[in-house]
């Protein structure tokens, strides 16, 4: 008697390719994390609270001006105080604290790390939801203030476009910068909440420090270490902010944040490369 | 409430050890030692004197007290009920003799000490190296390690209370005291007339402003006299005491579904 | 008559849009009591309860007489092992057992001899220096026993105790809980494993949906079900012939054959059909190597109740 087993052959799978994994991962979790009360509060507020003094300021300068366009420098207004530096630390707080820290707490990363998604991915992903939440309140206020400024006819085609770029780069920059913060502090632990009050306390502690040290011993060069006086820096060279007195390096202060981003990062990516999760 | 005080100073040990275990305690201890390498790092650097003791005050005045020692009060008493809900682990305390007051007061005690333990050596060694090593003009620390001292412990007492009532009737105790300390507690503290007296910061700033003669701690603008500046966070703090007893007397320990 | 160790009347507690309890009325007795019922049915709800940690809407609960809400003295009557794995982990098994007696108000030489008798009991002694974090499911469930057997309590309230235990781990519990219970303590046991519940004990008490269904002896309880017939399994050498035969039974209602060598009769008065089987099958020369009954089970009147 002869035996002969059946042939089976596989299915044509339609599995979606990389990008669509990406987005899936970023989607949920972007529904996840923008839908919380708390952090839809203070997205509305920031937005309200970057946007109504911009587009005042924006207003009067031109109206000071004798009708002609607001200068481009006008538009620095975000960048000059700390309004907008509580909100994005809250909102980092708030959305990036549980952003790795819930995945480690509920075992859950082992879940995603074990479809075809690399931790590349995985974390580029997450990076990207906070990113997006932060980009409420650090870029749609600023583009849309330009716009409404624009069609108001408040500046013209140059000033509008600047500044359009301008909120549109730093924007990107101080979303990535703070996302790539986030992510680190919230990898280190497995409570969101811990995460969340280190991201706040962290970021505030850091450039205070900076500028006690820089007040005290005259060097501005200790603002460097504060990720936000580097991006204000930066959005004041570009945003052609005439400068007074000693003031950092735009180009260095651009340094300092990149590297900053792609050092925390990279330093997410070995963490979590060579973290073993035990359950019992 | 058990036999004597046994259960409560149990409770109030146990909770001490049990928030300076693993890697948290390590990392609290060195957060409340910052402004101490901030100003070992100026001194080395060799600024001394005036500027020193600016830097000093400064980094008392707008680092240790309304940051460090909020953040640090933040997440020693509010994990004491929130984390015990969490993990359901409050069944083993519920189920014993110790009454409910007792457990309240004996995590309240416990959180007291270890943040005694973390953040007043912290103003006694920071301060103590800008006295020893900072050649400070005679004269110009007078009255600030007491000041310090007694607004750090008065904070602790406080800021203890609410953060611990916090986590007994919300699961967002953290992000809520999060933005109590540098919301609420900055906005109010920097309004003018009687707003910052709804503020604990503005009695924990005024005590230095009215103990020490020169420098920023002695700058801050307060109407406020010293038995008020004293009295208000104690009172504050045996307000919330009482509301969370309150609280926890019927307090429900809901299950998860099995 | 005996005085319930936990009695219920109307007792009722909801949370938001759940109900925990509705309305549950039962007594539990003196011994070890099952508590069963499917997930979501109040189990642990109950427990809660009864052990202080819940205050009640509506209703009545007293343990061993005491109300369970805000009596702390009877605390120290009571014994919880929890379901859930929350412990203080960062504790090794003598601090944890002996922070608790100290809680309780032993003093530290008393707390010191229970917290080791207690391990010992459970076989944990050897890990007192571990700890808890690293344990296994196994090793927790075994500490948390330890913690609730430390104290002596007269009732022991144990809320799947069985869970993440080994085999042998189970077994070895099991026996536990029937010299606590030879040596006086009161059980009341929750357990999803029912066939672990039947080894430990036939009293029980049902509920589901926050109501008791039943309570009292699970054989009686069956008994009790008429509107679902006895099921019993008969193996023997000429199931044919024993089917022609008892297929004339007035009690049978109905036969099949279940197997070469078995056939399957239901009937709804069991106790009658047993006395008459042995007659038949001498009379007739019907050799019979075994009978079982398929549903006189706690699992089969579960199945019964929560339909």
């Amino acid at each position: 008697m002869a035996l002969s087993s059946p042939r089976y052959a596989l299915e044509d799978e339609t599995r979606l390719g990389r990008r669509d994994r990406l987005w899936a991962i970023f989607a949920i979790n972007f529904r996840l994390r923008g839908s919380r009360t708390l952090v839809t509060i203070f997205a509305v507020i920031g937005f309200i609270a970057t946007f109504i003094p911009l587009m005042v300021t924006v207003f009067t300068s031109q109206l000071l001006g004798g009708g002609s366009s607001a200068a481009l420098s006008v538009f620095a207004l975000p960048y000059n105080g700390f309004l907008l530096f509580i909100f994005i630390m809250l909102l980092s707080a708030l959305a990036g604290g549980g952003i790795i820290a819930d995945d480690l707490g509920s075992k859950s990363i082992s879940l995603y790390l074990s479809r075809p998604i690399t931790l590349g991915d995985y974390l580029a992903a997450k990076g990207a939801v906070v990113a997006a939440i932060l980009g409420l309140i650090a870029i749609v206020p600023g583009v849309v203030t330009v716009l409404v400024a624009f069609v108001l006819g408040y500046v013209n085609v140059t000033v509008a476009a600047e500044a359009f770029a301008v909120y549109l780069g730093v924007g990107i920059l101080l979303t990535v910068a703070f996302s790539s913060i986030a992510l680190f502090l919230s990898s280190l632990t497995d409570r969101s909440a811990w995460a969340a009050a280190g991201i706040f306390a962290l970021l505030l502690m850091d450039d205070i420090i900076a500028g006690i040290i820089s007040g005290v011993s005259g060097n501005v060069s200790w603002l460097y270490m504060s990720p936000w006086e580097d991006l204000g820096c930066v959005a004041h060279y570009l945003f052609s902010v005439p400068v007074t007195g000693p003031a950092l390096n735009a180009a260095v202060a651009l340094a300092v944040v990149v590297g900053l981003t792609i050092g925390l990062a990279a330093a997410t990516y070995v963490r979590l490369s060579s973290m073993e999760l035990v359950t019992e | 409430m058990g036999v004597g005080f046994r259960p409560l100073t149990t409770l109030a040990w146990a909770t001490f050890r049990g928030s300076l275990s693993g890697a948290k305690g390590i990392g609290l201890i060195i957060g409340a030692l910052l402004p101490t390498f901030v100003i070992i790092g100026l001194v080395a650097h060799g600024i001394s004197g005036n500027d020193l003791v600016s830097a000093y005050e400064l980094l008392v005045g707008e680092l240790f007290l309304p940051m460090i020692l909020l953040i640090i009060a933040l997440l020693l008493a509010v994990p004491l009920f929130r984390e015990e809900i969490d993990q359901q682990s409050l069944s083993y305390l519920l189920t014993r003799t110790i009454g409910k007051p007792a457990i309240v007061l004996g995590k309240y005690l416990g959180y007291v000490l270890v943040a005694y333990a973390i953040l007043l050596p912290s103003v006694v060694v920071s301060y103590g190296i800008v006295a020893i090593w900072g050649s400070p003009p005679a004269g110009i620390l007078n009255g600030v390690l007491p000041a310090l001292l007694v607004s750090t412990a008065l904070g602790i007492l406080a800021y203890g209370a609410i953060y611990l009532f916090l986590g007994l009737v919300t699961r967002s105790a953290l992000i809520i005291g999060l933005i109590y300390a540098f919301v609420w507690e900055y906005l109010i503290g920097g309004l003018s007339g009687l707003a910052p007296d709804l503020s604990i910061m503005h009695y924990l700033m005024s005590l230095p402003a009215l103990w020490v003669s020169q420098g920023p701690l002695s700058q801050y603008s307060t109407n406020l006299v010293l038995w008020q500046v004293i009295a208000a966070p104690i009172i504050f703090a045996g307000a919330l005491l009482f509301l969370t007893i309150l609280i926890f007397w019927d307090f429900g320990f809901i299950p998860s579904p099995d | 008559m005996i005085d319930p160790v936990v009695h219920a009347i109307n007792a009722s507690k909801r949370y938001g849009e759940v109900l925990g309890l509705n309305g549950f009325t039962a007594s539990f007795g003196p011994g070890i009591t099952g508590l069963v019922g499917p997930n979501g049915a109040g189990k642990s709800t109950l427990f809660r309860v009864v052990t202080g940690q819940l205050k009640l809407d509506a209703g009545q609960i007293t343990i061993l007489g005491k109300d369970a809400w805000n009596t702390q003295s009877k605390n120290r009557l009571i014994g919880f092992c929890p379901d859930h794995p929350g412990m203080y982990d960062w504790m090794n098994p003598v601090q944890f057992v002996g922070t608790l007696l100290l809680i309780d108000g032993f003093a530290p030489e008393d707390a010191a001899l229970r917290t080791r008798r207690s391990l010992e009991t459970v076989e944990m002694w050897e890990f007192r220096d571990r700890v808890i974090r690293t344990f296994s499911k196994g090793m927790r469930q075994r500490v948390k026993v330890a913690q609730a057997i430390a104290h002596e309590p007269k009732v022991l309230f144990l809320d799947e105790p069985l869970n993440g235990m080994d085999p042998v781990g189970r077994v070895s519990l099991l026996e536990l809980f029937r010299k606590l219970a030879s040596a006086g303590t009161h059980l009341i046991v929750s357990s999803h494993v029912l066939h672990e519940v039947e080894r430990l004990t036939s009293q029980i008490v049902m509920i589901s949906n926050g109501r008791a269904l039943a309570e009292g002896d699970l054989h009686k309880i069956r008994d009790l079900l008429d509107q679902y017939p006895h099921t019993i399994e008969i193996e023997t050498s000429t199931p044919r012939a024993l089917a022609k035969i008892l297929a004339d039974h007035p009690d049978v209602t109905s036969i099949k054959f279940s197997a070469p060598d078995r056939i399957t009769v239901q009937t709804s008065v069991p106790d009658t059909f047993y006395q008459d089987l042995p007659e038949v099958a001498l009379k007739e020369g019907i050799n019979i190597m075994g009978v079982r009954s398929l549903d006189d089970s706690l699992e089969a009147v579960f199945r019964f109740l929560s339909r």
